[in-house]
């Protein structure tokens, strides 16, 4: 059985019992109002009828007062001669007595009694028998007899049987003709009416107490007079108990039939009856009524409780079951919704503590299953989750990332030699020391790198007892990860003081490059485990990357570097001059010197190797800054020999604008060596321009108005706007050999040359394409009036020795 | 109003202050102003001219107040107590009643020279009456009917009291104690002035079962708006010189006395003891008893005349209608009404006064 039916089957019988005890006591209430309705409307009905006949009474007694005044009625009464009574007045007499039963026919029967009780005169309504004419011996005349006040009674009229009142006015009267004024007036006889009770015969035929019952008059003698037309058959009636004196009000039940009297007037019984079933008729329909009102409230209570409890109880309950599942099913992110400022609310609350507390412990495992205990940092685990997730990242957006295996020197010993604790502090130490690197490092590479991501900061875990991984994300140059590592060298051996002691430690790094090196985690760092144990071997306190190709081009990268920085030095540098040649007259317009680097060891490096080498490594301004000394120093030596000079343009690197006062240098150079303006011209590229054009417009200027000639480089390789070029005040419009190398093969490239060329003379500037090789490409270029020509076409870069001679001739062919 | 006289009281304060102030007047009133005579007497049951005459003459002015019945004529006296009126024509039996009651005054015969001419048989000097009242005209109670509408002529009273089909609704009666007893006593065989109660009974059963079939109890008009002229009433209880005044406006009007005998009744000229005007009253009846005035009368009201004197002065067409003159032979079956005991007057009262008015 569940709870809930429990609860119902427990509390309904205590709900239905005292709901059932309310229905018995409204039951007998009602049962007692309802029975004081009946008697009382009983009770009513008497009391009308009666006060109706007290009523038809007083009225007939009040008329016949009136009647007794009429002057042939005393007349008629005081003739003492019996002849001319009734040959003179009593014609009169009976048409008086006709008006007055036309105006008010209840009067039925209209008499005049004399003294004696011989009736005199009677006037009927209708012919009735009228037997006894002589009243006297009467009973009601008996008790009429010598009485000076009008009475009533009411009685059966034995000349018709009918039930009537009888009022009798005595006539007391003096013959003024034959009697002297001071005789007191005598008794004459009666008026006497005889009232029909049509109003109370038709009051108790109509009346109906209760809904069956029954009215009747009894005479005082207990003759039924009155009951009603349909009254069949008429029930047995306890006359004796309903005329008993004893109790004027009484109601009894006889057989059947509830009766009730009330005898005041002293005229008539009347009595109001209703079937007994009438009253037991009324308490049953009470009863039903009373207990489908019971049953019905027991039923709604049920409802509404059980909804109630289901509500409060059972709802809750369920809610907090459904809980505890979740729980168990280990759901701890559970929100409580039950608010409710009861116990279920309370339960709830502790059920929703619990689940906390669950959590917070499942947690602390958790993090004590992925962290280091000593030094907080990600364990060996949790570290390798993160590279895989890592890799996949990496492997998603083209990233590559570097892999750092850092293994202190010397733990072991410091460990022996001043235990664990001392071992334990000093590993503390330095994961902060790391730490706090690490994110001076991540500070610097976001602040110069604004597109570094969140999973872009490097790792930082524990991997075991005194070996710590780092991951460093986003790194495009495995340069950056060497660097890094250094840095970390240089902290890690720093003293450490633990313990009022100074401590002194090494650390040797492993770096393994993803995805150059592996894509496979377990190999990723076996192979920076392999690099660290390179670096000890080395010699500790340094960091070796993983041999693979990535670390040979670095390795490679260094040795030009080097190699390069000894040329410079050791002044192997060389210049080479290529001519500009005027499109239309093929004659020499201009030089490009070119640098040239023959190295003994590595031979000879074309310019687009070294050049980046020398740009990343800050060599470019002392390289840029010869080739314009070169220049200017070979333009004088070649004016000096006699030569006609022509403009010599020499490549300025976009690192020497933004770290040198390139302008002033041009000054220097040209100044020291004599030089004219024109003799000297600069070209800049297209993209060395763009990358702060404004401040590029500003030297450009200072440059233009120092008399140099400008060209831009490559020009169609960057992303240069028309306003620009006019900011740039560019002298020569240099179109990129990619485009002349395309003229033969497309229209494109065409429009976009000659569309070049146009809008190049619009803004006031020359033209020169590079690289032109073919008579097909010059002769297009022509087409399009491109003003000068560079290339194999006309000349390849010429070594100073043999610039004189093309000097002298100055014409191509 | 003709009544000068008044049994009530604000009338004759009223009266006294109108005398006090016409009393210079008063003075020479016998010289100018008419004396007033109050005659209570049957509708149309006067010559106007000879009225006229008599005014005239005696410079008076004669007011005619009417009944309607014997019975009516009663109940007016008991109300007036027997006063206001001067002169009443009255029926036989109740100059008994009245003079009892003390109303009537006793004739002055030296005042009324003309007694002379009424017959003998008229006055019986032994007879009570003869010293009360002066005999004035005499007729028949019988059947007037409209032999026009009438499928059978009746020819008896049992015509009327079990009228044939033709004749239900249609008839009318009198509601006249002795008239319509005395005609259902006929109608019965018995005499008019039985006093057996079986046959009063009898009479009563037949009245009421003739109930019924009457249209109206009321003595019908004489004007030409009579049912009987109508036709709404095709047979009536009537006075045979009622139905020969009818005659003048529809001669298909007949009149029968009933084979069984109808009522002979005599018309009284009475004196009222209260009159002021006996004089005059004298003078009246005078007037009326000269033979050449009481043919006029007898001839005008179409009614034989007691007038012995007089008879010599009708024309002989008159003399010979059946109608004022009947046979013989059923004259001797009709009765004159006679003044009946108390209790038989009761009885008959209380059968009148069974039927309803209408």
């Amino acid at each position: 059985m569940k709870l809930s039916n429990k609860i119902l089957f427990s509390v309904l019988p205590l709900i239905s019992i005292s709901l059932l005890v309310v229905g018995v006591v409204a039951f007998w209430q009602l049962k007692k109002a309802e029975e004081e309705k009946l008697y009382a409307d009983m009770d009513n009905r008497i009391h009308t009828v009666d006060s109706q006949l007290n009523h038809l009474i007083q009225k007939t007694l009040a008329d016949s007062e009136l009647i007794a005044n009429n002057p042939i009625l005393k007349e008629f009464v005081l003739e003492q001669d019996e002849d001319q009574r009734y040959l003179l007045w009593h014609a009169s007499l009976l048409s008086i007595f006709a008006d007055i039963q036309t105006t008010l026919p209840q009067y039925y029967e209209l008499r005049i009694i004399d003294a004696q009780g011989n009736e005199l005169v009677r006037r009927v309504t209708e012919d009735n028998k009228n037997d006894t004419e002589q009243e006297f011996n009467s009973r009601w005349f008996q008790n009429i007899q010598h009485a000076t006040e009008s009475q009533a009674i009411t009685l059966q009229n034995p000349d018709d049987g009918n039930t009537v009142i009888y009022t009798a006015k005595p006539l007391i009267l003096r013959d003024a003709r034959v009697e002297s004024i001071q005789t007191p007036p005598s008794l004459r006889g009666y008026l006497v009416i005889t009232a029909e009770l049509d109003e109370i015969k038709s009051y108790i035929n109509y009346s109906k107490p209760g809904k069956d019952g029954f009215m009747m008059a009894l005479s005082n003698s207990g003759r039924l007079l009155f009951k009603p037309e349909a009254l069949k058959p008429i029930p047995h009636i306890p006359v004796e108990k309903l005329i008993s004196k004893q109790n004027i009000h009484l109601t009894i039940q006889d057989n059947e039939l509830i009766y009730m009297t009330d005898k005041q007037n002293g005229h008539l019984v009347f009595v109001s009856a209703i079937p007994a079933r009438e009253l037991l008729g009324a308490t049953t329909d009470l009863a039903i009524i009373v207990l489908l009102i019971t049953v019905g409230t027991i039923i709604t209570v049920t409802l509404v409780l059980y909804s109630i409890m289901r509500r409060q109880v059972l709802h809750p309950i369920r809610y907090l079951s459904s809980l505890s599942k979740k729980i168990g099913q280990g759901d701890l992110n559970i929100q409580n919704e039950y608010t409710r400022n009861d116990e279920f609310g309370e339960l709830a609350q502790s059920f929703e503590d619990m689940a906390l507390g669950l959590k917070d412990s499942a947690e602390k495992i958790q993090y004590m299953a992925f962290h280091d205990s000593l030094t907080g940092l990600p364990n060996r685990a949790q570290f390798h989750q993160d590279m895989e997730q890592s890799m996949a990242l990496a492997n998603r957006n083209g990233d590559k990332f570097a892999l750092l295996f850092v293994d202190i020197d010397d733990f072991k010993h410091v460990n022996d030699a001043r235990g664990h604790q001392v071992g334990d502090q000093l590993l503390k130490a330095i994961t902060q020391r790391v730490y706090e690197q690490l994110r001076e490092s991540d500070r610097i590479m976001s602040h110069t790198n604004r597109h570094i991501r969140e999973q872009d900061h490097p790792m930082f875990s524990r991997i075991g007892g005194d070996d710590f991984a780092v991951l460093l994300c986003g790194v495009d140059d495995p340069l950056y990860a060497g660097s890094v590592s250094q840095r970390l060298i240089e902290v890690i051996a720093k003293p450490f003081t633990i313990e009022g002691d100074e401590l002194y430690v090494g650390a040797s790094i492993g770096i393994a490059i993803f995805p150059e090196d592996s894509q496979n985690p377990d190999e990723l760092i076996k192979y920076a485990d392999i690099a660290m144990y390179h670096a000890k071997s080395l010699g500790k306190n340094n960091y070796q990357f993983y041999q693979g190709s990535m670390n040979r081009k670095i390795h490679e990268k260094l040795h030009i570097e080097s190699r390069l920085r000894l040329a410079l030095e050791e002044n192997r540098l060389q210049l080479m001059f290529q001519p500009q040649v005027n499109t239309a007259t093929r004659k020499l317009s201009g030089l490009e010197a070119l640098i040239r680097w023959n190295d003994p060891e590595l031979g000879h490096v074309s310019p687009d190797v070294f050049i980046p080498i020398a740009e990343d490594s800050g060599m470019i301004l002392a390289i840029g800054e010869w080739v314009i000394q070169e220049a200017c120093r070979q333009q004088a030596e070649w004016i000096s020999q006699g030569l006609e000079p022509v403009t010599v343009s020499v490549n300025v690197s976009g690192k020497q604008f933004d770290h040198q006062n390139v302008s002033d240098i041009l000054l220097l150079a040209m100044a020291k060596n004599k030089l004219l303006p024109g003799h000297l011209g600069i070209e800049i590229t297209e993209s060395t321009a763009m990358m702060d054009p404004d401040e590029t417009a500003l030297k450009l200027r200072e440059i233009s108005a120092r008399g140099i000639k400008i060209s831009l480089d490559d020009f169609g390789t960057g992303y240069s706007s028309l306003s620009h070029l006019q900011q740039f005040s560019i002298d020569v419009l240099k179109i990129d050999r990619s485009f002349v190398s395309g003229l033969t093969n497309g229209q494109q490239s065409k429009d976009l040359t000659n569309a070049i060329v146009v809008i190049a003379h619009l803004l006031n500037m020359s033209v020169i394409a590079e690289g032109v090789e073919t008579e097909e490409q010059l002769s297009i270029l022509h087409g399009f009036k491109c003003d000068d020509i560079q290339g194999a076409m006309f000349s390849i870069p010429l070594k100073v020795e043999d610039v004189p001679a093309m000097l002298n001739k100055r014409t191509f062919h | 109003m003709a009544i000068c006289k008044s049994s009530s009281s604000s009338w004759n304060i009223l009266l006294f202050f109108s005398f006090l102030a016409c009393f210079p007047m008063l003075l020479n009133a016998s010289s100018d102003k008419p004396r007033e005579l109050v005659l209570l007497n049957w509708a149309d049951y006067m010559d106007p001219e000879l009225l006229r005459a008599f005014e005239q003459k005696y410079n008076a002015k004669v007011l005619t107040p009417y009944y309607e019945s014997d019975d009516h004529r009663t109940e007016m006296l008991v109300q007036s107590k027997g006063k206001n009126y001067d002169l009443v024509i009255v029926d036989s039996p109740s100059i008994y009643t009245y003079a009892k009651a003390g109303w009537l005054a006793r004739l002055e015969t030296e005042q009324i020279p003309n007694l002379k001419n009424i017959g003998p048989r008229w006055r019986d000097s032994n007879d009570l009456k003869s010293r009360y009242s002066v005999p004035f005209l005499w007729g028949t109670l019988g059947i007037a009917y409209r032999e026009d509408l009438v499928k059978k002529i009746p020819s008896k009273w049992m015509d009327l009291f079990r009228p044939d089909e033709s004749l239900q609704g249609k008839i009318a009666m009198y509601r006249n104690t002795l008239d319509m007893i005395g005609a259902s006593l006929k109608a019965l065989g018995h005499s008019l002035n039985s006093t057996d109660p079986r046959h009063l009974e009898q009479a009563k059963q037949l009245i009421l079962q003739q109930l019924p079939y009457v249209r109206s109890y009321n003595y019908l008009s004489l004007s030409e708006k009579s049912a009987l002229i109508t036709g709404e009433v095709v047979a009536s209880m009537f006075y045979n010189s009622d139905a020969l005044l009818l005659q003048e406006f529809n001669e298909h009007i007949k009149f029968v006395l009933p084979e069984e005998g109808g009522a002979l009744w005599v018309d009284h000229l009475v004196v009222l003891e209260n009159s002021d005007n006996k004089d005059l009253a004298w003078k009246f009846i005078n007037f009326f008893n000269l033979p050449k005035n009481a043919a006029k009368l007898a001839e005008h009201v179409y009614s034989a005349t007691p007038n012995t004197a007089a008879e010599a002065l009708l024309s002989d067409e008159f003399l010979q209608d059946t109608v004022v003159y009947p046979d013989a032979k059923i004259l001797q079956k009709s009765e004159m009404n006679l003044p009946l005991p108390a209790d038989i007057i009761r009885r008959r009262n209380d059968i009148i006064t069974l039927l309803p008015v209408k």
